[in-house]
């Protein structure tokens, strides 16, 4: 090296100089590039944590919305449970049998629907074959479809049975040969994640219990309720009239004439009911009404079930329900409860008055009944409240209402008088009363005393009414 | 003349570096100083600060980690529940309820009573369901007398009928006359009957 020229030394400081400089430059460059990773990897992970942070934020939201859908759980488990439910539902089928009277011939799981899929719900089908009326067959699919698990009749047929003689019927109804194919879903909890433990769980559950049973309406599945026969006919059997030896029912004209009869009857009481309910109908012609209504309805009751036994033709019948039965039900409930309440629930003055003037005709011609009767059929609209003027007229008619029944039962009473002592004005007098004597002032019973004893009659105290007994 | 330099080498004149030399080593030690000097200060002090500030970031993350993985698993029950709730709300309305469907044929059928219009009845019903296709209802019906109106009349009631909105197809009028020599009338007008509902996934789509 002492031996290197000047230029030599120069070029090789040089040389090491630039070498380290590279060297330093590269390094410095892959650093930067290190750099860069890093700020990605930091710009990925910012980016990761303002996710977090976003999730994290909807966390309360997304806890509100499994609480409501878990509570809700047990619904969807009724609609679509797994194994163990399944043979619960079998044995619905058993109680359904019975409650809606048919007879079950077979069960059998559908080829190809064993519930095995791999989804969350898999289908299973069921074929049901029974024997039942046509009313007991909808009975029963009703039932079905109204069951809390989810059943869905896919396909059935209602055919006549394969039987050789007769036709055989319950109650006058046709048996027929019913299939019916089911099909349910099972629920495969294999699929279903694991349940996280909310914290607070039960606080939550009870702030959102509004929210957690409107989502439970949501989800009720839709049910219809069956009416039952309401008087129709079987729409599989031919309702014609049997034309082999005349058949022992009655002629259908002898039918329809009678069913019209009753229809026409039906007409007349609710005519009469509507003039008796009228506004301007005068009170007294309102009693009679109300009267003649009563006849004219307890005679029909009283040939309601003959007539209803003549009509067997069933389109005649389906009429006999619309038309006669239902009508008279009607009618018996507003004899019960008048559908429209005047705007004064009582009896006007003049109208009071007006009873109060019969009822004492009544009474003074012995027309006792009539006099208590008259007051019963208002006696509703006789209850005045003591602040209303009427209310006097009102204690009038009760009172004559309460001497007209205690007369009455006065009446029935067991008193015969087998004869008297008369004392005149020495002492008691007395009689002989059903074998036993009894002096004035004397009681035969807790509510009757025998008040004065005369030669032609003798007066009684009976529930504070003074009545005469004459011999 | 032999001349002898008792000097010690290196202080000898000749032999001392000189001053470009010394300069230029001067220089030169600088630059380098100065690019391993870079060199350190992006790598100790750039690298260093961003992986200090990575660090700092995956803790950040880190700590968040137990929140975000409960709220996936949330989310996934959430997303299981939902699709229960879905899958019986379709299962629901791809139902038909059949009893009612009867209980309305067998008003049309009764007519409230009435038999002036029509007197009809069934041989049968088979109702097959198809996703695809919808379902169809057989029914062999009949009619009573052999006026032609009263089965037309029965055809008018049929799809006037609340489930006739439902319907896709219906059979066209066309009939058979029979006797009955048992029943009176003994005549009556026998003919087929088929109902085609429409399929629940053509339905949902009109909706």
């Amino acid at each position: 090296m002492a031996s290197w020229t000047q230029k030599k030394l120069l070029m090789t400081m040089g040389g090491v100089s630039l070498g380290v400089c590279m060297l330093a430059g590269g390094g410095v460059y892959y650093t930067h590039g290190l750099i860069d990773e890093v700020e990605i990897k930091i710009a990925e992970k910012a980016n990761a944590v303002l996710a977090a942070d976003a999730k994290i934020k909807q966390t309360r939201k997304v806890e509100t919305e499994v609480i409501i859908l878990r509570e809700n759980l047990g619904e969807y488990v009724k609609i679509l449970p797994d194994d163990k439910e399944l043979i619960d539902f079998v044995r619905m089928l058993q109680r359904f049998e019975r409650e809606s009277g048919i007879k079950s011939t077979g069960l059998q799981q559908a080829k190809g629907s064993r519930g095995n899929a791999k989804g969350r719900f898999a289908p299973i089908s069921y074929t049901f074959d029974m024997t039942a009326t046509l009313w007991q067959g909808l009975k029963f699919m009703n039932l079905i479809e109204n069951f809390e698990r989810f059943v869905s009749i896919t396909d059935f047929s209602i055919k006549k049975p394969r039987t050789t003689g007769d036709v055989k019927t319950i109650d006058g109804e046709v048996v027929h040969s019913i299939k019916l194919t089911m099909q349910t879903y099972k629920y495969n909890k294999a699929a279903a994640g694991q349940e996280v433990t909310i914290p607070g769980y039960e606080d939550r559950m009870a702030e959102l219990r509004e929210e957690i049973w409107k989502r439970m309406q949501e989800i009720r599945l839709t049910h219809y309720e069956h009416p039952g026969v309401q008087g129709r006919r079987d729409i599989f059997v031919d309702p014609r009239e049997n034309g082999l030896a005349g058949g022992s029912d009655p002629s259908n004209a002898d039918q329809r004439d009678v069913l019209e009869k009753d229809i026409g009857a039906v007409a007349d009481l609710n005519k009469m009911l509507e003039k008796c309910r009228a506004e301007g109908t005068p009170l007294m012609e309102q009693y009679a009404i109300e009267k003649l209504f009563k006849s004219k309805l307890t005679v029909l009751l009283a040939n309601l079930d003959k007539d209803a036994a003549f009509i067997v033709y069933r389109p005649y019948r389906l009429r006999w329900a619309q038309e006669v039965v239902a009508p008279i039900k009607q009618l018996q409930q507003r004899m019960i409860t008048p559908q429209s309440k005047p705007a004064d629930p009582y009896l006007s003055k003049d109208a009071i008055q007006d009873l109060i003037a019969l009822m004492t005709d009544d009474c003074n011609s012995g027309q006792l009944e009539q006099a208590r009767q008259r007051y019963e059929s208002l006696q509703e609209r006789l209850a005045v409240p003591a602040a209303d003027p009427r209310y006097g007229l009102a204690v009038d008619a009760k009172s004559l209402h309460h001497k007209a029944s205690t007369a009455l039962d006065f009446k029935r009473l067991d008193l015969n008088i087998q004869g008297v002592v008369v004392n005149g004005g020495t002492g008691r007098s007395g009689m002989l009363l059903n074998g036993e004597v009894f002096e004035e002032g004397d009681y035969i019973a807790d509510d009757l005393l025998v008040k004065q004893v005369e030669e032609e009659q003798v007066w009684f105290v009976f529930r504070g009414l003074t009545l005469v007994r004459t011999m | 003349m032999i001349r002898i330099n008792l000097l010690p080498a290196d202080l000898r004149r000749g032999n001392r570096l000189p001053a470009r030399v010394l300069a230029a080593a001067f220089g030169a030690a600088l630059i380098i100083s100065a690019a391993v000097g870079w060199f350190g200060l992006v790598y100790f002090g750039n690298l260093a600060a961003s992986e200090q500030a990575l660090q700092k970031v995956t803790a950040k993350l880190d700590s968040r980690a137990a929140g975000v993985k409960y709220y996936t698993d949330l989310e996934a029950n959430r997303k299981d529940y939902a699709l229960r709730v879905q899958t019986i709300q379709k299962i629901g309305k791809s139902r038909r309820v059949w009893s009612q469907f009867l209980d309305d044929l067998i008003d049309v059928v009764n007519n409230n009573g009435a038999t002036d219009r029509h007197l009809a009845w069934f041989d049968s019903i088979t109702v097959k369901g198809d996703p695809k296709k919808g379902v169809t209802v057989k029914l062999p019906s009949n009619v009573q007398g052999d006026d032609k109106s009263l089965m037309a009349n029965f055809h008018e009631d049929l799809e006037a009928a609340p489930f006739a909105k439902e319907l896709s197809k219906k059979s066209d009028p066309s009939f058979r006359q029979k006797n009955d020599p048992e029943r009176i009338p003994t005549a009556y007008l026998t003919f087929p009957m088929e109902l085609q509902f429409v399929p629940f996934a053509k339905k949902a789509k009109k909706k």
